[in-house]
């Protein structure tokens, strides 16, 4: 706290605002209220200050509230119970309550992008699927083909050898 | 942010609150529910209002119990609850109406109340009253002509005792602002109020 004025006792130099509002209040410290009263003495304005001061205080203290009725904590506690219980519109509200979604928003929306895109596959393969099966069919009815080809030259190339061979016994037998 | 080196009384009750203790929470309603009503009650000069108002900041420190941390002393804490509520309804147009009449009727049927009290507890005669009414809504006015933060600092000041710093946390400002509003406040009351000093 400043005092700058009680050094001189000057009234040029009077205290700091807060020092009268505390001497007032009676805060001030006993050294420095004593200081602040010999200033007072010989300075009109601060002597005039601590009066009028002095006076709003004692007004002040004749304000006296009117007393809190008697219903106030039961009011309060019945206001409290309301928060403890929410109402089941409450809870729904709470349940569905922004932040709440916030939190989970990155993940569901995650989850319907996977979801969308599984059922998007499924239902762009189904035909790409029989497709593939026709083309397979008809893939593995061209090898059969092919091996069936291939099986009946072999047969025909056996036939050949069993002639050849069959011409050929006579004439060792005649030897 | 107000320094709290050792945990007060009530920041401890708080806690226990904070751990589902309501009985902790009875004690600090039982020992803050008069002085906080009646910072409300002569910053909204409304009876009924007040108590509505006093009844909020209970129900939002019981609503935010959970996240309850002690940074500062808990009458700072409730008293910051309290001051924006009231500044928040001093603010509001429609209160300041509603406030008005009902300051006109309260003048017409409840006026008489508290120096009829006064009178029998001071066995003081009908003028003796008459004068006492005149002089409490002089006072009444002269706080309520304050603008809404000077008088909050008065009422801090004055009837809860609270130092500057506390008073600077309450309404989020810096200490020299709070002596400042204090002395303008001040400055207002003593220009207001002379003529009932001289006149007693």
């Amino acid at each position: 706290m400043n005092f700058p004025a009680f050094s001189n006792h000057s009234a040029k130099r009077c205290p700091e605002d807060d020092v009268l509002l505390d001497y007032t209040a009676g805060r001030l410290e006993p050294a420095k209220a004593a200081l602040f009263e010999r200033h007072a003495d010989g300075c009109a304005r601060c002597a005039s200050l601590r009066t009028m001061q002095a006076e709003v205080w004692t007004s002040l203290d004749a304000w006296k509230p009117e007393p809190v009725s008697a219903g106030f904590n039961r009011e309060l506690w019945r206001r409290i119970d309301a928060i403890r219980s929410p109402s089941w519109s409450e809870r729904l509200a709470a349940a569905v309550h922004f932040s709440v979604w916030k939190r989970v928003a990155p993940l569901a929306v995650a989850a319907a992008l996977v979801v969308t895109a599984f059922v998007f596959d499924h239902s762009a393969n189904q035909p790409a699927t029989s497709a593939g099966q026709t083309n397979s069919a008809m893939v593995v009815t061209a090898t059969q083909a092919d091996q069936l080809e291939q099986t009946l030259d072999d047969m025909q190339l056996l036939h050949a050898v069993d002639a050849e061979v069959a011409a050929a016994k006579p004439a060792h037998s005649a030897m | 942010m107000e320094a709290v080196t050792a945990l007060d009384l009530d920041a401890q009750l708080m806690l226990r609150v904070r751990d589902g203790d309501d009985d902790s929470f009875r004690v600090l309603l039982e020992k803050h529910r008069n002085p906080l009503n009646h910072f409300l009650q002569r910053m909204v000069q409304d009876a009924g209002a007040s108590e509505e108002l006093a009844q909020e900041v209970f129900l939002r420190i019981y609503k935010s119990r959970g996240s309850y941390e002690p940074q500062a002393k808990f009458t700072t804490w409730m008293f910051r609850i309290a001051s924006h509520l009231a500044l928040n309804w001093l603010r509001d147009e429609r209160h300041e109406r509603a406030a008005a009449r009902l300051d006109a009727k309260f003048g017409d049927d409840r006026g008489g109340e508290l120096p009829a009290r006064e009178l029998r507890d001071r066995s003081a005669t009908v003028e003796e009253g008459m004068v006492y009414e005149t002089r409490l809504q002089e006072i009444r006015d002269s706080i309520a002509s304050l603008p809404a933060k000077q008088r909050a600092a008065v009422l801090m000041h004055k009837y809860e005792e609270m130092e500057y710093s506390q008073i600077a946390h309450v309404l989020e400002c810096s200490e020299s602002a709070v002596k400042s509003l204090l002395f303008r406040a001040y400055e207002t009351l003593r220009a207001r109020l002379a003529h009932l000093a001289m006149g007693a």
